[in-house]
Parts: structure tokens; C-alpha cells; sequence
């Protein structure tokens, strides 16, 4: 069974990208466009670690965050921050709820593989 | 002022080269902007609160923002209507106002993004008249005559308020 992904991110250009970078690997993107579609998700298909954006509508990143870690079904999922909104006090607060890794926007492919590191074991290569 | 122009132009470089592998040229410093302003094609904006108050507005003209669209995802983007172009210059804008963001933090100047908008039309006014700020900068794409045009509008709150 393949390792899956859930990318929430409000855009789709992003998920293009985390896509062209992850399924070289075997890695199965699953996607989701606000906080609170992701939550859904995630709870209905249990990712193997979650991408995670933090200025979108309907629910935003922190508070996509916070729900995530009180859904007993979503609780363990790991959670990895990718934001253009990359200040320390938005770092330290998702931190501070649960968050492993926070990486900025804009990424490379080597920036998104590295931040995933240590966290989810990835292929190496294709 | 001078710390808010260097964080614009590098936030902007920083974007395109990492995003697009571009090396983005800063061609002109076109000083303040004026207070209104027409701007024409594809524009993404993302406004700042906080000790900083404004917004950024990037504009490309039409072709140059489906060229840049179709490098990014990779995928034909023929027209500006196309969602993928909003999609993908509302994100740009993110990004840039996020790097600007980070860098005016890390000088005391904390604040928060709005999520970006985006218009396209051949004479969208910009009426910044109360932004004491306003700072405008060109940037040549390489492989195009085209121009990416990049403008700030804001004030910065005194500490106390």
C-alpha cells in the first residue's frame, strides 16, 4: 500500500507542485481546498501525514490544526505546515499545537522533501 | 522606508527563482507610485495588517501572466480567465507578501496576510490616497520583453497605537 498525503491548501497550483514533487516517489496526493474539507478528509481517509497551509477561507490552517488534534481518528496523523505566512510567531504557534515541521512557501522540491524528513519515510527516488 | 523596498524586491526574487527557476531583473526604481494609480492585466493583491498596514499589488500583463501560469503547472495556459491563472498569480502574491512579511517581522514589524485577490482588466484604478507609502518597482522576466510590476501602498502604525 502506497504512502498518502493530504495537501490543504487553498491553492491548486500548490497542489500541482507537492504532486509533481511526491508522486515520482509513489506517494499518493490526496487534496483538499480549505481547513474544513480538510478535517473531513482527513478523518474519512486517514493520510499518512498531512500538508498543511495556513491563510485560507472557511477555516484556516491554525484552526484546521486545532481540530485535527482534538478528532480522536485524526489526532495521530502527523501534521507538517507549508505557508507562505512563515513568521516566527506563526511558526512557534503551530508548533505549539501540534505541527512537526514548518516549511516555506515558496518551496523547492529538495526544500519540500527535506521538511518531510525524519517525519515519513519516502523513497528516496523514482 | 528603505528596509520595506528591500523586502519587496527580495521577497519578489526569492519567489520566481525558487518557484520558477527565473532570475527576476530589477530594471527601474521607479521611486514612490503615485497615490492613484491604473494598472492593467492580471493583478494579485494581498493586503498586511499590523504595524504595517497595506497592500501589494503585482501586476503582469496578460500574456506574461499565462507564460509564467503555463511554466509553474507545467500545462498550456492560454487565457487570463483561465482559474489556473488566478489560481496560480493570487499564489505568487501570497508568497511574495509572506516573504515580506517574514522579513519586516524580523525588523519588529509584526502583522498578518489576507488571503490574496485577484483581477484582470485593462484599467483597474488603484485610490491609495491616505497610504503615506507607496512604492513602486519593475522587474524584466528573462526571455521576454515584458514587465512584472510590483506596488506597495501603506503606513506603519506607531508602536503605541
Amino acid at each position: 500500500m502506497s504512502i498518502r498525503i493530504l495537501s490543504i491548501d487553498d491553492s491548486k497550483m500548490v497542489h500541482m507542485v507537492v504532486s509533481k514533487t511526491l508522486k515520482p516517489l509513489g506517494v499518493e496526493v490526496l487534496t483538499a481546498t480549505n481547513g474544513e474539507e480538510g478535517v473531513t478528509r482527513a478523518r474519512a481517509d486517514r493520510p499518512d501525514l498531512i500538508l498543511l497551509d495556513a491563510t485560507m477561507p472557511v477555516m484556516d490552517g491554525l484552526a484546521a490544526l486545532v481540530r485535527l488534534k482534538e478528532i480522536p481518528e485524526t489526532r495521530a496523523i502527523p501534521v507538517v505546515m507549508l505557508s507562505a505566512d512563515s513568521g516566527q510567531d506563526h511558526r512557534d504557534k503551530a508548533m505549539a499545537l501540534g505541527a512537526l515541521n514548518f516549511i516555506s512557501k515558496p518551496f523547492t522540491s529538495d526544500s519540500l522533501l527535506g521538511g518531510l524528513k525524519g517525519i515519513i519515510d519516502l523513497p528516496m527516488s523514482a | 522606508m528603505d528596509f520595506i523596498c528591500k523586502s519587496i524586491q527580495q521577497a519578489v526574487i526569492d519567489v520566481f527563482d525558487t518557484m520558477l527557476n527565473l532570475r527576476l531583473e530589477l530594471i527601474e526604481d521607479a521611486g514612490e507610485a503615485a497615490p492613484r494609480t491604473t494598472i492593467s492585466g492580471v493583478v494579485g493583491s494581498v493586503g498586511m495588517a499590523g504595524r504595517i498596514n497595506g497592500t501589494v499589488y503585482m501586476s503582469y500583463p496578460g500574456q506574461l501572466a499565462c507564460d509564467i501560469v503555463s511554466r509553474m503547472i507545467g500545462e498550456p495556459a492560454a487565457d487570463v480567465e483561465q482559474p489556473e491563472v488566478s489560481d496560480a498569480i493570487g499564489e505568487l502574491a501570497n508568497m511574495v507578501a509572506g516573504g515580506m512579511k517574514r522579513r519586516t517581522a524580523e525588523l519588529g514589524y509584526q502583522g498578518l496576510l489576507v488571503p490574496p485577490v485577484v483581477m484582470h482588466g485593462d484599467s483597474i484604478c488603484v485610490d491609495s490616497k491616505s497610504a503615506p507609502i507607496a512604492i513602486h518597482r519593475s522587474f524584466r522576466v528573462p526571455g521576454t520583453d515584458e514587465r512584472l510590476s510590483v506596488r506597495f501602498f501603506a503606513k506603519i502604525e506607531d508602536q503605541s497605537t
